[in-house]
């Protein structure tokens, strides 16, 4: 029987921790600790060695945290499934020799981290005209940068991951390049209209692809798509402009990865890669091979060409060619959109196959699970080492390639480990009655910025067959109405995930998107009747607030919750005290502003 | 059963937890029985699971015994409606093809069928169960196909790109 409930609802919970963390062993106060956001930790190129599962027994986690610690060089977690009779276990994870083992601090989790900015033999280029050589080894390795020879026609160009450096070229200067121009199209299944389960199969643009154009095994060009070169303006379509250092002949194809880039360091921001089986730490430690779609009719480029133009047909990725990885790129990339002005973001790999379903079902793990890797080589440099990672499943009957709201869910986890503080709380909960503040404020943040990432506060998850959905604004689920708080109870009182979740929604949603378009520029569509309208800006600047990031404003409940998050709203500016108690009147939470301490 | 075959390889600390979250006993005789665990401990899930079984490979012609199991995770307070429903040269022999269901409580219920094959099968014998709360904010629909369909799946690609990846951003 599958497990997606307690992996996905506390894997989050945890934010991060993986998956069914109970273990209490981090118990102290959440408020505590440093704040600020985390740096980007990018990808090394340099791998680990490898991790292990620890002996599976009851105790066997002893003084080894959800939020990882350090063993010398090895990162250990504790990871305890949602259920008194389950065992808790160690996941060991070992830096290797180009990263270091950092213990938790603040809201930072354990993790493994470059010693330098870079590892040693990696290039780059930085762009068209700078190639960057890392230099020195260990903590002292940096990037140095070194100017291409523009006058002899110079231009730096990305080697080959595995297989050839990058280095300044001279690029055939004979009259103007050849623009290659197109569009990346993917098959989806979209929820049908009475979200009783998948409709048929429809093709979308793919926006923010990375397209690589090549002749045989050489690279002659790239392109993005939704991005003009020639006007330097982002479409937000699937089309896509190629620069090509050669000519097109029989050979030339095209292939395309579910690939967004860090573009301050060059190396990929969040990807997908295949996973190799149901167990996620295996994955994370041993997936070999990121999704890219290619070597079909569709992506050959003279086949497909209209010569006058030199416009191709355009190359629609199926279902039966993957499509679905396309599909949660989407998701994750326009959630990274929304967020990528919280701060630096760390890097995500989103492990998915169409065969297999995660132990956890769907679940996000952040840095104290050691992050995840892709080793697409077999050179000891030809890995790409991810902070974070998100393991999915894609079977019949559980494909959750198409649960936009799952995805999102997930990606919400990434957004509160990434940019405010995890509670780090597990222990049980479920849909319709009451769980742990902590946990709860977890998990009712996941799902309703993943809700408002869906622009629809419908959600919609498929398992084993069956596909079933709760809608936050209405405060209801199977067995009637939700769970709600007890008015006169105490603001630490235990309460539902989304009656929280909801209550947040209300407090971002807007009562009104007159034709879609929301106030304030909101790339979402987020409308309900009890509204309240501060908006994506204000969510956000609430999640960040430092005095709830650092813990100040930590009240009521151990650990982070809702209330520190509705206190952060108000004294941040981002909403007032008649907005908050509007929405705590729509399930009678007993959050009263008079109660709350003084701003910091 | 691709069902078992996935409790199977679960791990075992996840195996753990899928079994806590099973509720399987019966007495066979259709009634709704108490769950092992309490369901409380159970998270969000799927409120209703249908499990259908039969002979394992579908015979060519002849009586076939179904069995369907109707796993209950959480209480449903709205009317399930559970149809069996049987292609063209196929025949209920016994069974309801349709009923309405009252899933209060957490739990298994087992219906059984017999179906007459007279050939091969154009399409599947299909269960369905469904169910959506009054106010419109919950529901659900689970399906189970005998025999079970082919997955779609991805077809394997025997090219691979000329590099694992991208060296960099495209712009």
């Amino acid at each position: 029987m599958r497990i997606r409930p307690s992996w996905l609802i506390l894997l989050g919970a945890l934010s991060g921790l993986a998956a069914c963390t109970v273990k209490s062993a981090d118990e102290a106060d959440a408020g505590a600790g440093g704040g600020g956001l985390g740096g980007a930790g990018g990808t090394g190129a340099t791998a680990g060695t490898g991790g292990s599962a620890g002996t599976v027994q009851n105790g066997a986690c002893g003084d080894i945290p959800v939020s990882g610690k350090c063993d010398g060089n090895t990162l250990k977690m504790c990871m305890v499934a949602d259920d008194k009779t389950a065992a808790e276990k160690v996941v060991s994870t070992d830096c290797g020799a180009n990263r270091k083992c950092v213990d938790p601090s603040g809201k930072e989790s354990a993790k493994c981290q470059l010693l330098g900015e870079c590892s040693a033999g990696d290039t780059s280029c930085k762009n068209d005209s700078t190639l960057l050589t890392c230099q020195g080894t260990g903590a002292s390795a940096k990037w140095a940068e070194s100017t291409c020879n523009a006058a002899n026609g110079e231009k730096c160009i990305f080697g080959n991951p595995g297989k050839t450096p990058s280095k300044c070229v001279v690029v055939s200067s004979s009259g103007t390049p050849t623009k290659l121009k197109g569009k990346i199209q993917f098959e989806r299944r979209p929820v049908k209209s009475d979200n009783s389960g998948w409709g048929d199969p429809e093709a979308i643009d793919a926006v923010d692809v990375y397209v690589g154009v090549f002749n045989g095994n050489d690279f002659i060009g790239k392109a993005l798509t939704g991005y003009d070169p020639d006007t330097q303006t982002f479409l937000g379509d699937g089309s896509f402009t190629a620069e090509l250092t050669a000519d097109i002949t029989a050979e030339t194809e095209l292939w395309v990865w579910a690939m967004a880039f860090n573009y301050e360091t060059g190396n990929p921001l969040m990807a997908l890669a295949h996973a190799k089986g149901p167990d996620m730490m295996s994955n994370a430690q041993t997936a070999d091979e990121y999704w890219a779609f290619g070597g079909v009719d569709g992506s050959k480029v003279q086949a497909n060409l209209d010569t006058t133009t030199m416009t191709m047909k355009p190359f629609v990725i199926t279902e039966g060619m993957g499509s679905g990885a396309l599909n949660v790129f989407q998701w994750i990339d326009f959630g990274l959109q929304r967020t990528q002005g919280l701060g630096p973001q760390k890097s995500l790999i989103v492990y998915w196959n169409d065969k297999d379903v995660p132990q956890c079902g769907a679940c996000f793990c952040g840095t104290q699970c050691g992050g995840g890797v892709v080793k697409y080589g077999t050179g000891e440099s030809d890995v790409d080492n991810y902070d974070t990672w998100i393991a999915l499943g894609g079977p019949d009957g559980d494909q959750t390639q198409w649960a936009k709201s799952v995805i999102s869910h997930e990606f919400g986890h990434y957004v509160m480990h990434n940019n405010s503080l995890s509670p780090g709380e597990g222990g049980q909960h479920f849909v319709g009655q009451a769980s742990k503040p902590g946990l709860a404020y977890s998990e009712a943040w996941a799902t309703s910025f993943g809700q408002s990432n869906v622009s629809t506060p419908i959600y919609v998850d498929q398992q084993e067959g069956t596909v079933f959905w709760v809608d936050i604004s209405k405060y209801t689920y199977s067995n009637g109405n939700l769970q709600k708080p007890d008015p006169a109870g105490p603001i630490d009182q235990n309460i539902n995930e989304n009656v929280a979740a909801g209550m947040i929604w209300k407090l971002w949603a807007y009562q009104s998107c007159p034709n879609g378009t929301c106030p304030n520029d909101e790339s979402i569509t987020i409308e309900d009747p009890d509204g309240q309208g501060i908006g994506s800006a204000n969510i956000f600047k609430t999640l960040t607030y430092p005095a709830l990031v650092n813990g100040t404003l930590n009240r009521g409940y151990s650990k982070v919750d809702l209330v520190d998050f509705l206190d952060a709203a108000v004294c941040s500016g981002a909403a007032t005290d008649a907005q908050i108690t509007a929405v705590c009147d729509t399930t009678g939470y007993p959050y009263k502003s008079a109660d709350r301490p003084a701003c910091p | 059963m691709k069902i078992l075959h996935s409790i199977l390889t679960a791990s075992a600390l996840c195996a753990c937890v899928a079994l806590s979250a099973c509720s399987t006993s019966s007495n066979g005789s259709g009634a709704q029985t108490n769950p092992s665990v309490d369901p409380t401990q159970q998270g969000m899930r799927a409120p209703v699971i249908l499990v259908l079984r039969g002979p394992d490979p579908m015979p060519a012609a002849g009586d076939i015994k179904l069995d369907l199991e109707i796993r209950v995770n959480e209480p449903v307070n709205a009317p399930t409606y559970l149809k069996l429903m049987v292609p063209q040269g196929a025949q209920l022999l016994s069974g309801a093809p349709q009923e309405t269901l009252a899933l209060g409580q957490p739990g298994t219920l087992l219906r059984s069928y017999m179906v007459r094959v007279n050939g091969p099968l154009q399409a599947p014998i299909v269960a369905v169960a469904d169910a959506k709360d009054p106010g419109g904010a919950f529901g659900f629909h689970a399906e189970r196909k005998y025999p079970a369909a082919a997955p779609v799946g991805v077809a394997p690609n025997p090219n691979r790109p000329p590099v694992p990846r991208p060296a960099g951003p495209p712009r």
